[in-house]
């Protein structure tokens, strides 16, 4: 069978109990988005069947985007907690790429609310946003999205993530400049 | 100079759950190497899908959603990374547990189901053993001899989705916990919740020298735990009829087991 470039699959699967057929239509989209940000096999086949652990935890808490936009940005998240306790061994952090420290910064952004959790407001902001937001980042500035294209991947609309990605530097920086 | 799209815009258009205009506005933006990348998405599906099968990952994420965060480490493996994880961490006393090989025994849990390695449980549960052979393997029917070395798969068959615990118990008296993964009185050992169908666990076993038999037992019910079961196993274990005696267990969980007997032993000829 030749793959088409513009697919029109079957109607998507949305039970999110309804494991096996979400896997099959959606699984290999978050395999090759968990092994892009993790660069490491054993890693991202465990973080793509968490991706699904936690959308069949989520229940019917699933919201009305497409699955493979919550399921893209869902591995995005799972990764990037994976980096996050990955870059706690230092061995790891001596390896990183540009591409890795990247991540890593966006993926610490929680660790560094985290610390300052005194700063009331920025830990609200951090509590309420931060994963949606991380995710939001990665697209723009690692993979390279314009503001556009990730309000298009996201479902988010563009003032939103432009909103969202100028609070997420401004917190960014003066908690740095706490530090 | 078109720019090539970036990968999470090839892998929505390549999901075709775009809206037609954004879709369509994506599709005039691609360059020759797109549509070779977007063709290349094509083929990593198929062989993902081959290397990771959907049935057995599906078995892994329920079981793994059935338990608490703490304990993921010890859900259930998929792939070569889960195999060889838990064949690492697991001690077993006297089932040495092996990495059963893709293609050669029956794991591919899309392939059809081999009604005569069944056993009917209360309800329509079911235990199932497959032993390996050269070429491929076989369903093991109850009460069919295995000797030590031979490798056997696990399964179980569910009417419905159930957590479960799987242990086994030898003539030696020993007890085995195959689900949840861990040993015997961990207490980590969260039940696992096993989906509804076929279940083939990642692990195949080489039975040891324990002499008599090997009894298999499948318990399932809405608050089963590991804990009682193990009891209930290593209380019978070493009974004159630890081969048939059902384990004493709450009310409302249910039991199926599985017996593998072990070759009779040719008593030494006596001295001249």
């Amino acid at each position: 069978m030749t793959p088409s470039p513009t697919n029109t699959p079957n109607p998507a699967p949305r039970d999110p109990q309804d494991v096996e057929a979400l896997y099959r239509r959606y699984g290999p989209m978050v395999l090759r988005r968990c092994r892009a940000l993790l660069r490491n096999e054993d890693d991202a086949v465990d973080a793509m069947q968490t991706t699904f652990v936690r959308l069949v935890q989520a229940g019917d808490r699933l919201d009305d985007r497409a699955p493979s936009s919550l399921l893209y940005q869902m591995a995005t998240r799972t990764c990037l907690n994976v980096l996050r306790t990955r870059r706690r061994h230092p061995e790891a952090r001596a390896a990183e790429t540009d591409a890795d420290a990247l991540l890593s910064r966006i993926a610490e952004a929680g660790d560094l609310g985290a610390r300052f959790v005194a700063f009331r407001v920025l830990d609200r902001l951090f509590r309420d946003t931060l994963d949606d937001t991380r995710s939001l980042a990665v697209l723009h500035l690692h993979d390279g999205l314009t503001l556009e294209e990730v309000a298009l991947v996201s479902g988010l609309s563009v003032s939103g993530v432009r909103k969202r990605l100028a609070r997420l530097r401004a917190s960014l920086h003066e908690l740095e400049s706490l530090s | 100079m078109n720019r090539n799209l970036p990968e999470p815009l090839l892998e929505r258009l390549h999901q075709g759950d775009l809206p037609p205009e954004a879709a369509e506005a994506l599709e005039a933006r691609l360059t020759a190497e797109d549509r070779a990348r977007l063709a290349a998405l094509s083929a990593d599906d198929a062989a993902t899908l081959l290397t990771h099968p959907p049935a057995r990952v599906a078995a892994a994420v329920h079981a793994r959603a059935g338990r608490s965060p703490s304990t993921r480490a010890w859900a259930l493996p998929v792939g070569a990374m889960g195999v060889a994880a838990a064949a690492a961490a697991l001690v077993f006393a006297l089932l040495r547990p092996t990495t059963p090989a893709p293609g050669v025994l029956p794991g591919d849990p899309d392939g059809p189901e081999t009604a005569s390695a069944d056993v009917r449980a209360k309800g329509d549960d079911r235990l199932l053993v497959f032993r390996r052979t050269p070429s491929a393997a076989e369903p093991l029917p109850p009460g069919a001899v295995a000797a030590a070395g031979d490798e056997l798969r696990l399964g179980v068959l569910l009417d419905a989705p159930a957590r479960a615990v799987i242990v086994s118990f030898d003539g030696r008296g020993a007890v085995t916990r195959h689900v949840p993964v861990g040993e015997v009185g961990d207490p980590r050992g969260a039940p696992a919740v096993l989906p509804r169908g076929r279940t083939l666990l990642d692990f195949a076993y080489a039975l040891d020298d324990a002499p008599a038999f090997e009894r298999f037992v499948l318990v399932t019910g809405p608050d089963v735990t590991p804990g009682p079961v193990e009891a209930a196993a290593r209380a019978i274990a070493v009974a004159p009829d630890a081969e048939t005696r059902p384990l004493t267990l709450p009310a409302g969980w249910r039991q199926v087991d599985f017996l593998i007997r072990k070759p009779r032993l040719e008593p030494k000829p006596a001295r001249p």
